[in-house]
């Protein structure tokens, strides 16, 4: 059982740099808890604080209900997985398990157990002889997870632990990741700067940037609700389009680069009692929400633009198209079988059911 | 402590080293060159004792490569291999379990683990090939992350380039020790520093700083530099780490090309310099490393 809270953690170096500013979160026991932003925006620093590899310079981290700000990294019950996994190459991979138990003075009993039941939930057991050299990455990592499991530590902590490896192994790991933490209980916390990984695997992320929390939700609601641009654009792959827009009078539309899009009702509203009517906004969309499709542009007659393609992208499944409108390079996710190619003029419909307004000076989310 | 308690000290050091009990009779030497003596013989009937306490004194050169030679041949050393030497720094005293672990990853004799002091620790680890710089920093990952999950202790670490021959190993320790002093400076958060791309740091941790002090006044002053805050550093370094590029800084930082314009404009206002010209660039770059200079000399 491991329930964590960081109070108004915040960690400022001796030369002045304040990288995480007033992060407050409570992680519930056995939570997937994913810090996710660009690099330099303090998630490491973060996950680091609560490991107790960088001093809290203000604030409380509780586990437990303990605060546990000055309490040594080893007495926190906790255990780490890096990206840079070193293995020690002439011990074998139940050995490469079992050293650190050792180094503690573990009885031997107890760590053969120990390894014997990481090696299972790992599916190592017909490589506990082996020796490093003789694994693939992805063994290599999961001898990696092993030495953390056999620690049964009440948290997890993992930073990146993936971006060694390629593509394809990554997807895999990803997978057995989420299968550990069902199997094992525990609570994780996970860092990454790759959104697809965060949306996959968390069950609540941690948006930062520049040391602050921008938002903290169910990747769901990031997705569909992002409360600012910086998370609009962040969370989503291609990153949604972001269009500088006019709204007229009554908010019912939106000029953009020439063409007025009609706003639905809902939005309207949002629109006009945040006190936004003939305002300038920006306009965001995502790339699967801009349609070429002759159905849609008919049906939806009030939210089209043209555009001429500059680049056509085959992917298999679907297509990106991308062009220029407003200044801005747009892109659009399509369905293969769409006739458009690179220098045609096409029409698109905007989904403006899914379109989101920012704020132009703020960049605070108005209406999702 | 007095010459006499400071000569006392080291005769029983020797002593202890040799097994012998010594005196000082007679002696035409000064005060001071009878302590250097005392120090010398020390050092060498220490480094007897073990490898490592040899690799020390020749790291830190107590000990001449003449004198080294015969425990080069002693401790089948082969002088002739390319060889890294990391230096590392924890954050606090580290402990035995440190040295196990370290020592675990360096299986192969031609290998070293010096330990310098409570804080600082040199590994020499040899390569079959001249490693990469890709492999290099792979290496020095590796030992951060396996201290820090393993042994849940903090380091930093400093290489330089790698060595062919043994006898270079010295010069590649001052090189490293600097290293790393020169990037606590002007890279502080960071926690890998290469002698060889200090860049710039290591250029200016050889002016004065009272000349620092005038520069920076004559162009961005410090008080002006002390109040930027986080989020401008940050994006005036990474638009400085994308080569002055709007398109590709705005889409590294995850920002509005827009805004990003208006904040180099707001910072333009404050400061009179415009990072999007390359000389003003120049300037702003340059004293933001000399304020961090001035911050962690003073």
């Amino acid at each position: 059982m491991a329930d964590i809270q960081l109070k108004n953690i915040n960690k400022k170096y001796p030369n002045g740099f304040h990288a995480v500013k007033d992060f407050n979160l409570d992680i519930k026991d056995q939570e997937f808890i994913i810090f996710v932003g660009p690099s330099g925006c303090g998630k490491s620093t973060t996950l680091r604080m609560i490991a107790g590899l960088e001093e809290i310079s203000s604030g409380e981290l509780l586990i437990d209900g303990k605060l546990m700000n000055d309490v040594e990294p080893k007495d926190r019950d906790i255990a780490m997985v890096f990206q840079n996994y070193a293995l020690y190459p002439h011990m074998t991979v139940y050995d490469n398990m079992a050293f650190g138990l050792k180094l503690r003075k573990v009885p031997k009993d107890e760590i053969d157990k120990k390894v014997r039941e990481a090696a299972r939930i790992l599916d190592l057991e017909k490589l506990l002889d082996r020796k490093p050299k003789a694994l693939s990455g992805g063994q290599r990592q999961r001898v990696a997870m092993g030495r953390a499991i056999v620690r049964n530590p009440k948290v997890f902590l993992m930073d990146e632990p993936l971006s060694n490896l390629d593509a394809k192994l990554r997807v895999q790991m990803r997978t057995e990741i989420s299968k550990l933490h069902d199997s094992l209980g525990a609570t994780m916390i996970y860092v990454t700067h790759d959104q697809t990984e965060a949306m996959t695997l968390g069950t609540r992320i941690v948006v930062m940037k520049d040391g602050v929390v921008q938002q903290i939700d169910t990747p769901a609601n990031l997705y569909q609700k992002p409360c600012n641009l910086f998370v609009a654009g962040f969370i989503g792959s291609p990153q949604m389009n972001f269009l500088d827009g006019t709204l007229n009078a009554d908010c019912t539309a939106i000029q953009v680069n020439g063409a007025s899009l009609q706003i639905p009702p809902a939005k309207t509203k949002a629109l006009m009692e945040a006190g936004y009517a003939s305002k300038q906004v920006i306009l965001g969309i995502r790339p699967e929400d801009i349609h070429d499709s002759q159905i849609f542009v008919d049906t939806q007659a009030s939210s089209v633009i043209e555009a001429t393609i500059s680049v056509y992208e085959l992917l298999g499944a679907e297509v990106y198209l991308y062009f220029d409108y407003a200044g801005t390079q747009v892109t659009a996710r399509v369905d293969p079988r769409t006739t458009a190619r690179g220098g045609d003029t096409v029409k698109f419909a905007l989904d403006m059911e899914k379109a989101h307004f920012f704020d132009k000076d703020t960049e605070v989310t108005i209406a999702n | 402590m007095n010459y006499d308690e400071k000569k006392e000290k080291l005769l029983e050091q020797l002593s202890k080293a040799t097994g012998i009990n010594f005196q000082i009779s007679d002696s035409e030497l000064s005060d001071e060159e009878t302590i250097n003596k005392l120090k010398e013989m020390v050092v060498r009937f220490n480094v007897l004792d073990s490898k490592s306490s040899f690799y020390r004194a020749f790291l830190i050169k107590e000990l001449s490569y003449s004198d080294a030679a015969g425990y080069i041949h002693r401790f089948h050393i082969n002088e002739d291999m390319p060889r890294m030497l990391f230096y590392l720094e924890s954050q606090g005293d580290y402990s035995k379990e440190v040295v196990s672990l370290l020592k675990s990853l360096l299986p192969d004799s031609q290998d070293a683990l010096v330990q310098i002091d409570s804080k600082h620790i040199a590994l020499i680890v040899h390569f079959e090939t001249i490693p990469t710089e890709e492999e290099i920093i792979q290496t020095a990952n590796e030992y951060l992350d396996m201290l820090e999950s393993e042994a849940f202790i903090s380091f930093k670490v400093a290489y330089d380039l790698p060595v062919h021959r043994f006898t270079d190993l010295p010069k590649a320790y001052k090189d490293t020790v600097l290293a790393m002093h020169i990037g606590n400076i002007f890279k502080g958060t960071d926690h890998i520093y290469s002698y060889s791309t200090l860049g710039l740091g290591r250029l200016l941790y050889n002016i004065p700083a009272d000349e620092v002090e005038t520069y920076l006044n004559n162009h961005i002053n410090i008080d002006l530099l002390a109040g930027l805050d986080a989020e401008t550093l940050n994006l005036l370094e990474a638009f400085f780490d994308n080569d002055l590029s709007l398109a590709e800084t705005s889409r590294k930082m995850f920002i509005h090309r827009n805004t990003l314009i208006y904040r180099l404009d707001k910072f333009a206002d404050l400061t009179g310099y415009d990072v999007r010209k390359f000389s003003d660039a120049i300037t702003v770059k340059l004293s933001l490393m000399l304020y961090n200079y001035i911050r962690a000399t003073k």
